[in-house]
């Protein structure tokens, strides 16, 4: 059979991943304005352009329905079967299922769930979707100021749910760690020293398995699950990158990498490689992590720079 | 709604159909006596409807069906099911699960006993559930209905003078009866016990209770219609059951029964182990081969189905709007570009090799240099001589015309002429060809036989696409069967939306969609069209053996045969083997037999002839219609289709290449004798 040059063998990937994956969010004048971006500054234009092409016909894309299945998966095996396991364990490892009903409902009463960040940050904004996956009832989810109230009679603040056992800080992706903890420190502490039985958790859905370590190790929290661990594999350029294992004979890791590097450089000179150097191909149906590598997302005003995967970032204002 | 979900050709299977879709996808054969002039659903002669997977023959047989009638007689029932002359009676053989009735420790007997007593049980309900539906409220039907019922149940064995007097209890008992054989069949691999008491002799329901509703003057004269479909999925004893019923059809009823090329596994009855006969006792109905044969009439056909796709959700056309639209489809996928010798489909190649030295001169300053010192060609001994005969040779502008004058100097070298003088008399003949009435010439012949192949060649030495596009090349790649066609154009719609055109309803499909997309439609077919396990994956590599010959011998310096997609062989010769994957390509529709076969040059024997299925054309750059055939001797064809002989196969084409490329090698006399002149080209394109 003939064998075709490996740019229509990489457009043809990328075209059904597109049909069948990206939600149809890319058309061949999208990618075209995006290979137009690299124009010979690291290598030859069509080598720097094959590379960028392969890199993105390894693009991970998690779209709208995937997202939902999975904040299903995340109540079901991070919240739930816990609950059920350690009721069961507890009770001689019943399977009366009226009881372990009756028990994991009064659990589910006892818990808060939060996202991490503010209200219009993409933690949050699972929260919706998670509620309607699961069929859960709204007073179980809170904002994060909501935890506290100010005591009218001391004047000094309190936990606002009195009877409320457990609180669930739930979060769509962790790269590096630093900003949930950073986020979540001082929130938890205070809450820990107004009750010491509290159990504070964490639930991401997907987390490289670093950040989730320093999530973890930080202690900030009683527990920490991921349910779509990114080991070093999914490390773009890393020594054991899956992208690169059996790469066509045209296509090298190094000279890959210097692109990325080269233009990344000039778009994020802190994170020429994604935040926290996290070099990761992987993208939501509601935003793009800024961890994934900056070639793929960047779409600020300078410099100019026409996305793929565009992020919505957060913009601070001071 | 995304546009790709709007893909109007993503229902590509009958199956997938809901009763409207087959009503309003419906097109007929603008030509002759259209489908069902084909199928003749009124005559009580039976049919066997045989074609590969997606011919249309459950379409076919489907837009027979009373659920069809229905809806295309709406408002006018009974009247137009006397006028049509048939109820059809439609029923999948898929959907019984006929393989249950088998095994499980009982004999072949006993599974036999119960299947045709089910089979009895199952189209009687279907064709009195019909009945029902179509006379239920007529005044005719309540007053006779407990006779009719009363006529129904003297067809079983016992006679059951208490049994039901209303159509509604006489199908319920009916259904009760299956649903206790189906328990009974369900558990018997557990019980092991299969005590099914058989009420009715074969064939006494089925073709007896269309002699009772005769007696409805509405149904007075109308013939029931069997339509079984996808007979594959019949053991080879439960078609024998069937072609059992065919024989010994009687009444107004008649039966038609669908099948694939492969799936007919005997024509055997049980009435005494003999065949029925075709002609007196069945007509065969070959429906792909019957669409390849009326190329016209398929083709508008196909165009008339794809407007029906395109205004799926409009109001239905009538025939001539339906032919004025059809028309309008050239304009939505862009084509070949007309010009003269080709210069603008080939400007690509002129602008890509400006000021530089194009692949087919660097070949054969090369091949011309490296022959100098070993064999000295006359003529061509030196880089000074080689310079000569290339400058002799250019034509600026018209690289096909440079391509034309090269397969003639190759011919030239072939036969040990002086190149030089070759050179220079191919260039006086080419100027003359470029003037008016120069296609009369040698030269013009060549070119007129050649252009496409020389095309191609372009193309590929410098790896430009090749171009598979416009609708024509499209319903010619389907080779007859309305499925692929519909395939091409999914895959074509897909990548047009990727590319950011909008097809059929913007500016033309653009050439580059057109190729992407019948790329996919070919890989799509290539793993599709095959038989499961190690058998399907030696016949893929059967066919890879004889493309990879075709491509070898289209892209040779000096082919032999032009727009070469057949070959022809003598069967009888080849092993048993060979022969058996030969027939499987063929029942596969990887292969297509050309009914008239080809006759021996030498002992002008005729020869099967086979053409490769044109939707596997791009996968290996081959031509899509068929001109030339290759003929194939008895050893090569070992090579390519017996798995004890593969081993020989490069061995073998390499031979056979040998002559046609420079330097000739191989002993020119063996290839000559075998093979017909450069000149002789025997145009076999019908």
């Amino acid at each position: 059979m003939k064998i075709q040059p490996l740019e229509n063998e990489l457009y043809d990937k990328i075209e059904l991943l597109n049909r069948k994956v990206w939600e149809n969010r890319l058309g061949r004048s999208a990618i075209t304005s995006w290979l137009d971006n690299f124009n010979g500054r690291c290598q030859t234009k069509d080598v720097e352009k094959l590379h960028m092409l392969f890199l993105l016909s390894n693009f991970l894309y998690f779209g709208d329905a995937q997202m939902r299945e999975l904040l299903k998966a995340a109540f079901r095996d991070l919240y739930k079967y816990p609950i059920v396991e350690r009721l069961r364990r507890e009770n001689q490892d019943t399977r009366n299922l009226g009881f372990i009903q009756k028990r994991f409902d009064e659990h589910l009463q006892a818990t808060r769930f939060l996202g991490i960040g503010n209200p219009s940050e993409s933690g949050c904004h699972m929260l919706y979707y998670f509620r309607q996956m699961n069929s859960l009832p709204k007073d179980l989810f809170i904002n994060a100021y909501q935890m506290f109230k100010r005591d009218k009679r001391t004047k000094k603040r309190r936990l606002a749910y009195g009877r409320v056992k457990k609180f669930v800080f739930l979060d769509d992706f962790c790269g590096s760690g630093s900003q949930v903890i950073e986020y979540a420190k001082a929130m938890v502490q205070e809450a820990k020293e107004l009750n010491p039985q509290l159990e504070i958790e964490y639930h991401v859905l997907f987390g490289c398995r670093k950040g989730v370590n320093r999530v973890k190790f930080s202690r900030v929290f009683d527990r920490v699950s991921c349910l779509v661990e990114l080991d070093e594999t999914f490390t773009c350029f890393g020594r054991s990158s899956r992208f690169f294992h059996a790469a066509p004979l045209e296509i090298k890791k190094q000279i890959a990498k210097d692109i990325c590097l080269e233009y990344g450089s000039h778009l994020w000179p802190n994170f020429p490689l994604g935040f926290g150097n996290c070099q990761l191909l992987i993208g939501f149906h509601h935003n793009t992590p800024d961890n994934t590598l900056p070639i793929f997302w960047w779409d600020e005003s300078a410099p100019p720079w026409q996305p793929i995967f565009k992020r919505y970032p957060k913009i601070v204002y001071f | 709604m995304h546009p790709l979900s709007k893909n109007p050709f993503n229902l590509t299977k009958a199956n997938d159909y809901s009763d409207a879709q087959i009503n309003d996808y419906w097109v007929d054969m603008p030509y002759g006596t259209g489908f069902l002039g084909m199928l003749k659903p009124s005559s009580p002669m039976p049919t066997l409807i045989l074609g590969g997977k997606g011919s249309g023959k459950t379409h076919l047989m489907r837009y027979c069906s009373y659920e069809i009638q229905k809806l295309r007689h709406a408002g006018r029932l009974p009247l137009a099911i006397k006028s049509d002359g048939y109820i059809g009676i439609y029923t999948r053989c898929e959907g019984l699960n006929a393989n249950r009735f088998s095994g499980k420790g009982q004999s072949i007997d006993a599974w036999r006993c119960v299947f045709e007593y089910y089979m009895e049980l199952f189209l009687s309900d279907l064709l009195l559930a019909h009945v029902k539906d179509l006379l239920g409220s007529s005044p005719e039907f309540k007053r006779r209905e407990s006779a009719f019922c009363r006529s129904v149940l003297k067809l079983f064995d016992e006679d059951d003078s208490e049994g039901p007097t209303k159509l509604d209890s006489l199908i319920n008992s009916l259904r009760s009866l299956r649903r206790d054989i189906d328990e009974k069949v369900n558990n018997c691999a557990i019980t092991r016990r299969l005590q099914v008491k058989v009420r009715a002799t074969r064939s006494r329901l089925i073709f007896g209770i269309p002699k009772a509703i005769q007696m409805f003057s509405d149904l007075h004269g109308v013939q029931v219609l069997y339509l079984i479909d996808e007979l594959e999925n019949f053991s080879e004893d439960q078609q024998k059951y069937l072609f059992t019923l065919v024989r010994e059809r009687s009444g107004p009823s008649s039966m038609k029964i669908g099948a694939r090329l492969y799936g007919i596994k005997t024509y055997s009855t049980f009435s005494g182990d003999e065949e029925i006969k075709e002609g007196s006792e069945y007509e065969k109905l070959l429906l792909d081969e019957h669409l390849r044969s009326n190329p016209r009439g398929y083709n508008a056909f196909a165009r008339r189905l794809i407007v029906s796709k395109l205004a799926e959700s409009g109001p239905r056309d009538d025939d001539k709007a339906l032919a004025i639209k059809a028309d309008d489809i050239d304009q939505m996928l862009e084509g070949r570009k007309d010009s003269r010798f080709y210069e603008a489909e080939t400007q690509q190649f002129v602008m890509k090799y400006e000021g530089r030295e194009p692949p087919h001169f660097q070949k054969l300053r090369s091949k011309l240099s490296s022959a100098a010192k070993a064999s000295r060609p006359p003529g061509a001994q030196n880089a000074g001589e080689i310079s000569k005969i290339i400058d002799m040779l250019r034509v600026p502008g018209f690289p096909l015309l440079e391509k034309v004058n090269l397969m003639l100097l190759y011919k030239a070298w072939s036969e040990g002429a002086n190149l030089a003088k070759s050179a220079h008399s191919i260039a006086g003949m080419c100027a003359e060809f470029q003037q008016p009435r120069g296609l009369q010439s040698i030269y013009g012949v060549t070119y007129g036989h050649f252009a496409q192949d020389l095309l191609a060649q372009l193309f590929r030495e410098s790896d430009l696409p090749q171009r598979y596009c416009g609708i024509d090349s499209f319903i010619h790649m389907s080779m007859g069967l309305p499925r692929l066609l519909l395939i091409i154009l999914k895959h074509v719609y897909n990548w047009a939306i990727f590319n950011n055109e909008q097809p059929f309803s913007g500016p033309a499909i653009s050439a580059e969609s057109q190729r992407k997309g019948v790329w996919e439609a070919a890989l799509w077919f290539f793993d599709d069209a095959k038989s499961k396990g190690e058998e399907g994956a030696f016949l893929q590599d059967c066919l890879k053996r004889l493309a990879e010959l075709f491509r070898e011998v289209r892209f040779a310096d000096k082919p032999v045969e032009c727009s070469l997609c057949s070959f022809s062989a003598n069967t009888s010769k080849i092993s048993a083997k060979a022969k058996e994957n030969v027939e499987l390509a063929e029942k596969y529709s990887l292969l297509i037999r050309v009914q008239r076969g080809q006759r021996d040059r030498n002992s002008m024997r005729v020869d099967a002839k086979y053409q490769i299925n044109s939707l596997l054309a791009p996968l290996w750059d081959l031509p899509i219609y068929r001109r030339g055939a290759l003929p194939i001797d008895t050893e090569l064809m070992g090579a390519i289709f017996d798995p004890d002989m593969v081993q020989t196969f490069d061995k073998l084409v390499a031979s056979r290449i040998a002559g046609m490329n420079a330097p000739f090698h191989q002993k020119a006399s063996k290839e000559k004798s075998a093979q017909q002149d450069l000149f002789y080209v025997v145009d076999t394109h019908d």
